[in-house]
């Protein structure tokens, strides 16, 4: 089994509430997160691994793009319906742009000089110049278009439809959809290893994250990861896949060539996207739950002697520890008491 | 699921976790969007959920009649599948 001199922790950052989309400048030294729930986008160094200082936005910021050459740091304001532009030198907002509803999915092609966002609320994507900071196009994707990816080998950019099963392919000359890779269940974010031809896309309701061939435009492989993957990215020049569980806490390690996942590392509660610092492999994870980025390293260089199993909750075959928790609807306590002798589920969820 | 689940005289209870920012607000708006009726309750803080170690959402937990957690995790359809089939299996 993978130990924790595999994954060495460098802590974790506090960051705004509720960090969603999250980018790493290497060679600057610097970090960005969008606080989904502070509306803001939280500035930290990766050195000392602190905020340097936040930078309000619009409501409910969910992705971030780094656009190194252009000096800009791009957030969704999902409930702003807006892109807002930071300028990463005076770390200000110098721009909104005004896109459809909720957008809360975001790529970006550097080739081409173009963000692309999917409006997830509306199913479309909306396509702006990264430097004259305006919408070019607007086009059609499928339910809940979400989470999108660049690839600059095929010259074009693949939306997720997190409510369709599918991926849309859209041209990356013409801006025209162009066709279309149906997917598993609730595909929620997309990584894309361009040289090798491959996409990795998490299937957050299911658990798998499915490996797509981009040049026979089909899923080849089906991989099983831990509880609700919904954070995506590629490290060691795509001989790593790191997946964010947000059913579990811990990041899914995958091995490319064998296709299996190697290691789940803990990091903080309920966390969804991650970057990876292509400078020193240091990865970076934004955890919702506890409102922090944890920061590991993976020295991980074989396959561990165990790899991750099935695992039994300590809780089960034990009595539910006693809850007193407000109705929602009226504000008045409900206590297990009241449910004694009844068989029920507790379904634990957050609106985000 | 909660029409269904009713009918073999199982309950669901959701609990609403750490949206950080007006809890009350975030799941009511949430729970319309959805349609979700029923039972819902708020661990404003995160303090219920620690307590029981789980670490994620969506996280089920699965209580018996007499009051023992019989599972956790549970969110897959095939987990659900599974897990329900097992528990609700009146010659089980």
């Amino acid at each position: 089994m993978a130990t924790s001199d595999d994954f060495p922790t460098r802590g974790a950052i506090p960051v705004g509430y509720g960090p969603e989309g999250i980018a790493v400048d290497g060679e600057v030294r610097r970090g960005y997160v969008a606080c989904a729930r502070s509306d803001s986008v939280a500035v930290f160094d990766l050195e000392s691994r602190e905020v340097v200082t936040q930078v309000p936005v619009g409501r409910e910021p969910i992705a971030l793009v780094h656009d190194k050459q252009g000096g800009r740091v791009f957030t969704t304001d999902a409930r702003s319906d807006v892109v807002s532009v930071i300028d990463t030198a005076t770390l200000k907002v110098t721009k909104r742009i005004p896109v459809q509803h909720y957008p809360a999915g975001a790529g970006f092609y550097a080739e081409r000089r173009k963000l692309y966002v999917g409006n997830t609320a509306d199913s479309t994507v909306s396509i702006i110049d990264a430097d004259r900071l305006e919408v070019i196009a607007t086009v059609p994707a499928k339910l809940a278009a979400g989470s999108l990816g660049a690839d600059p080998v095929r010259d074009r950019v693949y939306c997720v439809n997190f409510g369709d099963a599918s991926m849309t392919l859209i041209d990356g000359r013409t801006d025209q959809p162009i066709g279309e890779i149906k997917l598993d269940y609730a595909p929620c974010k997309i990584a894309v290893d361009a040289p090798r031809g491959r996409a990795y896309v998490a299937n957050s309701l299911v658990s798998t994250v499915a490996v797509v061939d981009l040049d026979r435009q089909e899923v080849v492989d089906t991989l099983t990861v831990e509880r609700a993957p919904v954070g995506m990215a590629l490290g060691r020049e795509g001989d790593r896949i790191y997946a964010a569980n947000r059913g579990t806490g811990r990041v899914s390690v995958i091995d490319r060539r064998s296709g299996r996942e190697w290691a789940r590392v803990a990091v903080g509660k309920a966390p969804g996207d991650l970057a990876v610092d292509q400078h020193t492999g240091t990865i970076y994870v934004s955890d919702a739950g506890t409102s922090t980025v944890s920061v590991f390293q993976d020295r991980l260089d074989g396959e561990p002697a165990e790899l991750p199993s099935e695992w039994r909750h300590p809780l089960v075959g034990k009595p539910l520890p006693a809850f007193s928790l407000p109705d929602m609807v009226t504000g008045r306590p409900r206590t297990s008491e009241e449910f004694r002798g009844k068989k029920y589920i507790l379904n634990f969820f957050a609106s985000w | 699921m909660r029409k269904r689940a009713a009918k073999f005289g199982l309950e669901i209870i959701m609990v609403n976790v750490w949206e950080h920012v007006d809890p009350r607000r975030e799941a009511l708006h949430f729970c319309k969007i959805h349609n979700i009726q029923g039972t819902v309750l708020l661990d404003e803080t995160g303090e219920y959920i620690t307590r029981l170690g789980i670490r994620g959402v969506p996280h089920n937990v699965v209580v018996d009649k007499k009051g023992i957690v019989q599972a956790v995790g549970v969110t897959t359809p095939d987990e659900v599948r599974t897990t329900l089939t097992k528990f609700l299996n009146p010659f089980g």
